[in-house]
């Protein structure tokens, strides 16, 4: 699990840890039944003050991102939890912001940046099919 | 007098260090001015300042070299001038210069500090030792700077003290060294019940470790708290404004502004829908609302006075 | 500032000042404890006999005032980053520091004629200074260290020992001291090593400068000394208490310097002595014989010397930096820097502990320099039974010995005491030199040279100052103040005592034997208090 604290823009850090995560989460690369480092653990690694990292998992487990088991650690949660949708409509939108202010600064219309994001989306498809053929 | 003993006793549980309206003078001038200040059991107590604020005169104060001229200091509810060899022997401390006896090898150094620390940890002592790539046969004046911090560090860790008191640690460090002295830091709080104090001007290693902190200016405690609730409380907020403005239009709770025109941008201290709220009575509205950084912080908490 | 030496002469007054003048006058505490014995004993200092005393109490402060100058001066190193010339660089401290030597030996001769009517030679010892402190300056002021410093060592040594023996050498046949003359011949050879020297200098600064490494044999001498040093590995013996790992950290870094110092000077002075009376004697029953006599003499400078052990012991002190030094240093630049820099300040450790461990290594010190001195002693012993003629010096007083030796322990010991406490007490650097002579004070009182009525009024005073500030200190940091009472009341005794006039001479040694018991037990409490008195400000 990769996560960057940055001191530099003033967000909490343990917000960082928890955005980070969530984002971690949405995108797959954590997926539900997966553990999370003991708290010390990765407060030795990211060198935060450990009672961070505890804020951070309280409030991941609060969102119903990641739940406790006893004695066993802090695991992902099933997926499916609608706080997970909602978390990555979140990230998307951010995205999304971010393509439509440069395609604005491109002078592109709404109507080509869909068609492009149509293109995209069945290249990537064949691509895919390719890589499945190969296997 | 037996009601005041009890509270002092109770109070020492929770509290490592207790200071009560200490002052004190150099000549004419004010080297600290009336501080009271309690560092609880517990978690990492970080001391901002700038140069010649106070940060080494208080640490002394803690650390027994210097007598309360008026107030009082209490360290694990006992007076650190009264009894040293009880307050010293519970304390870990690191000094800025990392001044270390240069004659001594390390071994010796080891040996030499083992005899005034009942609670000396051989074992852990020598784990620190391979850990940090200690020869214990060279000596400390052919020790880098940064080896030098490590051996000084580890003299300060091995009686696993349960006070940590770390003076500007990582000044003239290397990276390397830095994290060494950080990873420390957040061991020794990791075990339940210690507590580690420390001074820096690398105010992001603060924001990272820290989560009480003073900043202490001018021998005055400017601004104490935790640091999430520190970091709640100052916000810089950029308003804009439906016509140019020559001035900026003053706000309740800010601290200082920059910025011309339409949009100006105010660094406010106070809970947010109360900054919010001050906003819209000056007839504008919010464009942008962040967080500031520890530094950021410090600059403004020092310049409201 | 107008020129570079100017800066520099500014920086050194107002930097070095202080620690110069302690030291010149250690230099000058020597000769003039010696003078004032002899005087004290009755001895005409006139006497052609005696010219052996200038000879060698010359060329001692000649030393030790170039030193002082020298160690004020610093390391050439210091200036290596400034622009300047490597000429201009070395002639900015070689001839100042020349010139000062020169005219601080001058007065100090000088100083000595005027306090006990001499007429010992004044300018040619001055120009003798300069002459052999320019052939020491090459091997002194450079760090890198090669074969070719051993060979300037050797011809800066050879400088001095040349004019010393040449005038030892003299004394007999001329029956006055050659020194006082100084023909043209001595003006070109002297100037001529001066010139040479600054070549010298200026060359191996050049060497310095740009780094140039060491040579290939002091490398391997280095790495084997290392290599050595790595094999003798560490002690893994733990220290059974506070106390004692203070008292071997005291002991390692002051004590064993200071003995091994004193050792080193005293065996020295013993191969001088012999030097001079083998080149000087050709019958061998008649040198053994003088030999014993300079050795037996060498006995009482202990007692004599005293003082001066006290007056160096405030040096000790440095081993217990305490929080107050460390204060004086951050309040010159509080802005700058005002960190805690002690590691030692930080130990867990008591008041008491702490003085013990200090009064263990004077105890050491004390053992040891008296073993120094009975080793020396022994040795003009076995040669006055080899002669078969009387001990020198000590013939008339063999009754007295015993005495002699128990004043020059308890003496020795009080001095030291004294000196260390009253710098805690006084705490300030510059205040050193106070504190040392208080303990100078003491001691001299001590070994007897002036047993009068004054004195002691003085020696009852100083207990009391000492008391009075331990008691304050006793007070202020609530401790109990039992023993200090006690000893106040005893100075106080003493004084009123003193103050009688016309006393029996048995009733004055009584007096006397009293102030140095308080004197030598005051520390045994009262160090703590001073040492509390230092530590917290």
């Amino acid at each position: 699990m990769q996560i960057h604290i940055n001191t530099r823009d003033g967000v909490p850090i343990y917000l960082q840890v928890v955005s980070q995560v969530k984002h971690l989460v949405a995108s797959g690369r954590l997926s539900a039944g997966d553990e999370l480092p003991a708290i010390r653990v990765l407060a030795e690694q990211l060198l935060v003050n450990p009672n961070t990292i505890a804020r951070a998992y309280r409030e991941l487990e609060q969102a119903g991102v990641v739940e406790k088991r006893r004695t066993a650690g802090t695991f992902i949660s099933a997926d499916g939890s609608p706080l997970a949708r909602k978390e990555r409509m979140k990230i998307l939108s951010e995205r999304v912001d971010q393509l439509l202010v440069e395609a604005h600064q491109m002078n592109l219309t709404l109507d080509e940046v869909i068609k492009l994001v149509h293109q995209r989306e069945s290249s990537l498809r064949s691509l895919k099919k390719q890589g499945e053929s190969n296997v | 007098m037996s009601s005041r003993d009890t509270h002092s006793e109770s109070t020492s549980l929770s509290n490592v260090v207790e200071i009560h309206r200490l002052s004190r003078r150099f000549g004419v001038k004010a080297a600290l001015d009336d501080i009271s200040l309690n560092i609880p059991r517990g978690g990492v107590f970080g001391l901002i300042g700038g140069n010649g604020a106070g940060k080494t005169t208080l640490l002394k104060h803690i650390l027994g070299m210097h007598y309360a001229q008026s107030g009082s200091v209490q360290v694990f509810g006992l007076d650190p001038v009264a009894n040293p060899v009880g307050v010293l022997g519970r304390i870990g401390y690191m000094s800025e210069n990392r001044d270390l006896p240069n004659w001594m090898k390390v071994g010796d150094l080891l040996r030499y500090t083992q005899a005034f620390f009942p609670t000396w940890d051989a074992a852990y002592a020598s784990e620190l030792c391979d850990m940090f790539d200690l020869d214990r046969k060279s000596r400390v004046h052919h020790l880098s700077r940064g080896q030098r911090a490590r051996a000084c560090l580890l003299v300060a860790l091995a009686h696993r003290p349960e006070l940590l008191v770390l003076d500007e640690p990582s000044s003239g460090l290397d990276p390397v060294v830095r994290r060494d002295i950080l990873g420390a830091v957040i061991r020794t709080i990791a075990d339940e019940g210690r507590t580690v104090l420390f001074s820096s001007h690398l105010l992001d290693e603060v924001e990272r470790v820290a989560d009480r902190i003073a900043v202490i200016h001018q021998g005055k405690v400017q601004l104490t708290g935790s640091m999430d609730s520190i970091k709640d409380s100052y916000h810089r907020v950029t308003v804009r404004f439906e016509s140019p403005r020559d001035q900026a239009p003053s706000l309740v709770g800010s601290i200082s502004h920059s910025g011309g025109g339409n949009e100006w941008c105010y660094v406010c201290c106070g809970q947010r829908e109360q900054v919010h709220r001050a906003v819209e009575a000056i007839g504008a509205s919010v464009v942008e609302d962040s967080n500031l950084t520890l530094d950021d912080i410090f600059v403004a908490s020092i310049s409201q006075n | 500032m107008k020129s570079v030496t100017q800066a520099l002469i500014w920086e050194f007054l107002h930097q070095h000042l202080w620690m110069v003048l302690l030291l010149i006058a250690i230099a000058n505490t020597i000769p003039i404890l010696c003078i004032s014995a002899l005087k004290g004993y009755g001895v005409d200092l006139d006497m052609p006999e005696l010219a052996i005393l200038p000879t060698a109490l010359i060329p001692l402060v000649v030393f030790l005032v170039g030193m002082a100058i020298a160690i004020g001066q610093g390391p050439a190193a210091r200036h290596y980053l400034k622009p300047l010339s490597n000429t201009h660089l070395t002639s900015t401290f070689f001839f100042p520091g020349l010139v000062s030597t020169g005219a601080l030996v001058g007065l100090s001769i000088w100083s000595w004629n005027l306090l006990f009517g001499l007429h010992w030679p004044v300018v040619v010892p001055a120009i003798y200074a300069v002459i052999f402190w320019a052939a020491l300056n090459p091997s002194l002021r450079v760090a890198v260290k090669t074969p070719w410093r051993i060979v300037e060592s050797i011809f800066a040594i050879l400088v001095l020992s040349g004019w010393f023996f040449g005038a030892f050498h003299s004394l007999d046949k001329r029956g006055s001291l050659s020194w006082a003359q100084f023909s043209f011949v001595d003006m070109g050879v002297g100037i001529g090593v001066v010139l040479f020297s600054y070549w010298l200098c200026v060359r191996r600064i050049a060497d310095d400068r740009c780094g140039k490494v060491e040579s290939r044999s002091v490398a391997l001498l280095k790495r084997w000394l290392d290599h050595w040093d790595a094999l003798r590995g560490v002690s893994k013996k733990a220290f059974s208490s506070r106390t004692s790992a203070q008292t071997w950290l005291n002991w390692q870094t002051l004590g064993l310097p200071y003995v091994g110092g004193i050792g080193v000077v005293l065996a020295m002075l013993i191969l001088l002595f012999v030097g001079m009376l083998i080149f000087d004697n050709r019958d061998l029953s008649q040198c053994l014989n003088e030999m014993q006599r300079a050795i037996g003499s060498m006995f009482l400078l202990q007692i004599i010397f005293a003082g001066f052990w006290g007056l160096l012991a405030p040096q000790l002190r440095l081993s217990a930096t305490t929080s107050q030094q460390l204060e004086e240093l951050s309040e010159v630049n509080r802005s700058s820097s005002g960190s805690i820099d002690s590691f030692r300040a930080c130990i867990p450790i008591s008041d008491r502990e702490f003085a013990q461990s200090i009064l263990r290594v004077v105890a050491i010190c004390v053992v040891v320099l008296t073993a120094l001195f009975g080793l020396a002693w022994s040795v003009g012993w076995i040669l006055s039974l080899a002669t078969k003629t009387p001990l020198a010096l000590t013939d008339q007083q063999v009754g007295a010995l015993p005495w002699i030796v128990l004043g020059g322990f308890v003496g020795t010991w009080a001095a030291m005491t004294s000196g260390i406490m009253a710098s805690f007490l006084v705490g300030q650097d510059k205040s050193k030199m106070f504190a040392g002579v208080i303990g100078l004070v003491t001691a001299q009182i001590l070994a007897g040279l002036f047993l009068w009525p004054t004195t002691i009024v003085i020696a009852a005073s100083v207990a009391m100052l000492m008391i009075a500030t331990l008691t304050y200190s006793a007070k202020k940091y609530g401790a109990k103040s039992i023993a200090t009472s006690c000893a106040g009341a005893v100075g106080l005794i003493a004084i009123a005592l003193a103050l009688r006039p016309r006393l029996e001479e048995q009733v004055l040694a009584g007096l006397f034997a009293t102030i140095i018991a308080v004197l030598a037990m005051i520390p045994i409490r009262g160090l703590e208090f001073a040492v509390a008195k230092s530590r917290r400000h």
